[in-house]
């Protein structure tokens, strides 16, 4: 009977049967099916009996499959029942797992949405990955790089290089617009001036009119939809006449708004040609200036390396003279590298890295608790076990019930960041939009990301309690030891980035401060400036007295630029005493003799220019010690100093302030005294009299600069944009700081209270021997001290690292000193402390015979 | 007491026809005979755990055999409850049908 007889059906087919039979056990159909193929095969033939069992197994399938589909459903409505029951059983539990993971899950989500903004720039151009940005760079090895480019490169690009497909030449500035017929009022609109290659360049599609080859010649204007929209509503806009600086420029088309964020976002363009009406300096094709941007699109397949070989000394080929070479940027690196100074891609990474970290620590929270949870679980284990219940079956309904958690918690944050995002946009000055989320496919990434999440949170507590020996939890009924050092080891590590973060946003925060309070070298409140037209002495002299006549104004200076503005430099200096081939880059500054007293900066040494002396004009200048100390000029005053041509006199140092951010060192620096290169105006306005001093200044206008509407920019405001991003960083880890701080925080009272419970019989029996309630909590509290006394500890030089590393990219820091990081931990450790004995001493007040009564 | 349905009806009487040998293959073969449709075993199995569910058959579990690939077989029986719902079906069928004349 034992023998097996002597033609067996294939294996596969019969594996597969068994398989699909597998659930149902009680009919015998393998035996069933075995006998009929040993039937046939011994009547009619073995392979009559494969056709056989193959066949019936085809047709039985679709009847097994439906079943154990229905049985699996059966089995996963049971599972999110249970862990539905389990959920409201421990209210408390779940809504410290479900909080603290919507924090988690919220914070990354709203980072995760602003890291997709900043990487999409420029991504919705067509070509985008084949259009360079040419820029500028000086001596190469001097690393001045600035993206403007001679207005004759452009048309010499697309005429004698294959490569290019096609080159535009960009000027992007704020103009005022108006209707013609004075419909509206005027409107700043950001206006690029350029030719009809930008569109060959960029994607914009056209909405309606036309753009002709003439085009570049004509007065006429194309629109972007919404700018038409502002002006001229729903009517077309096509023909329609707008007046920009006097000129009368003709609507020639609508294009598309830019479909996503561009550093070029302008609202309309104008003909290069009407700029060369309104601005006389501006020269259409010479190789002289840097004046405008020029953008190249090569043609797909080209090698970007070898074409920038070919063009780098396009410049020095017709100015033999010059110093500059050409270097191509991709446009997708314009918006994530800068220039010069740190990339604004690492403070992207920063802020992912954030993100991650405070996921992380939200998901810690979750198995933390999990886990803790499974002493109380374990007899349940058992049980089921005992009944029956296979591991695997056990972890599937663990899983459960980390998914229906994480499920709600993932629903919850999308509320919260639907909510917070109006805030979050306010913040970082972003257009964020939550429906990034879901669109092109990504939903399946993020409806995917409560499973993945869930599943990697539960596998671990899944794991865990799934594999209690029945015996062994019957008999004891308790949990075991690794767990127990496993969740020690995981609430240090959370504590460890909660640390990291708080102290990193404690050091941000001192570093900012530090640079707000940092004497500049002059004084910046109740500082205002503008731009003004070119003017002769006399008509200054003149100009200045009318302004200075109103109270309200103290005095009025004029320079060559705003301060904080880096670019006019040289490094064609000479000096008395300078070493052959010694070089030095200095920073040129116009002054006057009102200069110094309006901007209220200090002299170290000599005088600085004095209107009665006429020498001083363009034969004198001022260093500041910076300059003194970079030229190694022991007792500058009285000494030359020359430009290349004639030799002027030093007749003054003043003290070192900061002309520009504080991300880079103050830099050597040269006043001369030249009034027709000064066309930015300073003014400095007695305090309370803004108001009375603008208005003054609007009825002068006409007179400072006839060819602009009036505008006057505050210089504490050009400081505030200086640190935006600081200030957004500062804020945004002071935020995350604090979010992991208090999902950890929550973490501790969710394993406080489960600590608390299964010791409440042990308070008990202690108070009878006559513990005090002190002595309780502080034994307790001791446990959990100890470890985010570790904590700290770890945290201390990893923090130290990253704010070092962070504060690398500034010139000027504060000091990392060892307050910060005490008052950091101490801050942590206090509250922490606080939260554990609070939840101890409720526990360690209640009287014992409450506690003991039942046995 | 429910009426049953003609399925139901021909595999309690197979069944009872078949007596001590009513297992699996003999149970198909002569529910193919009687109906003269080929009867995919998937579709019989769930009749009969149906039929067990309600309590009209018991299961028994037989000796192991070679031909059957060392498995035992699994003899389905009638149970009280079961004779009890086919008579009753037979005393309503008869009742319906006493009076027809030949249809033909």
């Amino acid at each position: 009977m034992a023998n097996l007889p002597p033609f067996s059906p294939p294996s596969w087919a019969r594996w597969l049967l068994k398989r699909l039979a597998a659930y149902d056990q009680l009919n015998g159909s393998m035996g069933d099916f075995e006998e009929i193929y040993h039937n046939t095969a011994s009547r009619v033939g073995v392979s009559a009996a494969n056709r056989w069992y193959i066949s019936e197994l085809l047709a039985t399938l679709p009847e097994y499959l439906l079943q154990s589909l229905l049985w699996r459903i059966q089995m996963f409505r049971n599972i999110i029942k249970t862990a539905w029951r389990v959920l409201k059983k421990e209210r408390l539990f779940a809504a410290i797992n479900i909080f603290g993971l919507a924090i988690g899950l919220t914070a990354s989500l709203l980072i995760f949405l602003w890291v997709h903004h900043e990487l999409s720039y420029e991504r919705h151009h067509a070509h985008a990955d084949s259009i360079y940005r040419v820029i500028t760079v000086k001596d190469a090895v001097q690393n001045v790089r600035v993206p403007v480019t001679p207005s004759a490169l452009a048309p010499q690009l697309v005429s004698d290089y294959a490569e290019v497909a096609a080159a535009c030449r960009v000027r992007q500035t704020p103009q005022s617009l108006q209707r013609l017929d004075e419909k509206t009022s005027q409107m700043r609109v950001q206006v690029a001036f350029s030719e009809r290659a930008l569109f060959d360049c960029f994607t914009h599609p056209l909405v309606e009119g036309r753009m002709d080859a003439g085009w570049d010649q004509t007065p006429s204007i194309i629109l972007t939809v919404n700018t038409a929209r502002r002006f001229f509503g729903d009517a077309s806009a096509v023909g329609e006449m707008l007046e920009l600086q006097g000129q009368r420029l003709s609507v020639a088309a609508v294009v598309e708004n830019a479909a996503g964020p561009s550093h070029l976002n302008f609202e309309a363009v104008v003909p290069l040609a009407v700029l060369e009406r309104i601005d006389h300096r501006y020269d259409g094709e010479s190789w002289a200036g840097l004046t405008l941007w020029t953008y190249g699109r090569l043609h797909e397949g080209t090698n970007a390396d070898g074409f920038e070989a070919k063009t780098q000394t396009l410049i020095q080929a017709h100015r033999p003279e010059s110093e500059y070479v050409l270097q191509l940027q991709p446009l997708r690196d314009i918006h994530l590298r800068a220039l010069e100074g740190s990339d604004p891609i690492s403070t992207i990474r920063l802020y992912a890295g954030l993100a991650l970290f405070i996921l992380i620590v939200a998901a810690i929270n979750f198995i933390n608790l999990s886990t803790a949870r499974s002493s109380r679980r374990c007899l349940e284990v058992g049980l089921r076990k005992t009944l029956g219940a296979r591991q695997s079956e056990l972890m599937m309904q663990f899983q459960g019930e980390a998914l229906l958690q994480t499920g709600i918690a993932f629903g919850l944050a999308l509320l919260l960041s639907a909510l917070l995002l109006p805030e979050f946009n306010a913040l970082t000055g972003t257009p964020l939009k939550l429906d990034v989320l879901v669109s092109g496919g990504r939903w399946i990434m993020v409806a995917a990301l409560p499973f993945v999440l869930g599943g990697l949170a539960g596998l671990y507590p899944a794991m865990v309690l799934s594999a209690f020996k029945p015996r062994q939890v019957m008999h004891k009924g308790g949990g075991h030891q690794f767990s127990h050092h496993f969740r020690q080891g995981l609430v240090i590590l959370q504590f460890v980035l909660s640390l990291i973060l708080f102290i990193g946003a404690l050091g941000v925060a001192r570093q900012l401060q530090y640079l707000q309070n940092k004497p500049l070298g002059f004084d910046a409140t109740r500082l205002y400036y503008t731009e003004m037209q070119p003017m002769a002495p006399e008509g200054f002299e003149a100009l200045r007295a009318a302004l200075t006549a109103h109270p309200a104004i103290v005095s009025v200076t004029r320079t060559n630029m705003p301060l904080l503005d880096l670019g006019f430099e040289t490094d064609h200096v000479f000096w008395e005493g300078q070493q052959p081939g010694e070089k030095v880059n200095v920073q040129i500054r116009t002054a006057d003799a009102a200069y110094l007293n309006t901007l209220k900066m200090t002299l170290s040494q000599g005088r600085f220019f004095e209107a009665e002396r006429g020498v001083d004009q363009g034969q004198s200048c001022v260093l500041n010690e910076s300059a003194v100390r970079t030229m190694g000029l022991d007792d500058p005053v009285g000494k030359w100093f020359s430009f290349g041509e004639e030799q002027i006199r030093i007749i003054g140092v003043v003290r070192d302030f900061h002309h520009h951010s504080m991300h880079t060192a103050i830099e050597p620096l040269v006043f001369v005294h030249w009034p027709l290169y000064s066309r930015t105006l300073f003014l400095r306005i007695n305090p309370g009299q803004r108001e009375a001093a603008m208005a003054h200044l609007r009825s002068v206008w006409p007179r400072i600069r006839p060819d602009a509407p009036f505008q006057v920019r505050s210089f504490t405001a050009a400081l505030d944009a200086l640190y935006r991003n600081e200030r957004h960083t500062a804020t945004l880890v002071w935020w995350l700081g604090g979010l992991a701080v208090l999902v950890a925080c929550l973490g501790l009272v969710g394993l406080t209270t489960y600590t608390v419970e299964t010791v409440r019989k042990e308070i008990g029996i202690r108070k009878v021997m006559g513990a005090t309630a002190r002595g309780i909590v502080a034994q307790i509290t001791g446990k959990y001290v100890r470890w985010v006394m570790l904590s700290i500890g770890i945290s201390w030089p990893l923090s130290y690292l990253m704010l070092h590393g962070w504060l690398q990219g500034f010139a000027y820091r504060t000091p990392l000193s060892w307050d910060l990081f005490l008052s950091g931990g101490a801050t942590i450790l206090v509250l922490a402390a606080l939260t554990v004995s609070a939840l101890v001493l409720r526990a360690a007040l209640v009287p014992p015979v409450k506690t003991l009564r039942c046995e | 007491m429910e009426l049953l349905t003609v399925v139901e009806e021909m595999l309690l009487l197979t069944v009872f026809k078949l007596g001590d040998n009513a297992y699996g293959v003999p149970i198909r073969e002569t529910v193919m005979e009687m109906t003269g449709k080929r009867i995919v075993y998937g579709t019989l199995y769930n009749s009969l755990n149906q039929l067990v569910r309600k309590g009209y058959v018991r299961t028994e579990r037989g000796e192991p055999t070679a031909a059957r690939g060392g498995r035992s077989k699994v003899f389905y029986r009638l149970t009280d409850y079961g004779t009890e719902a086919l008579q009753f079906t037979r005393d309503r069928r008869s009742a319906i049908w006493a009076d027809v004349p030949d249809l033909a």
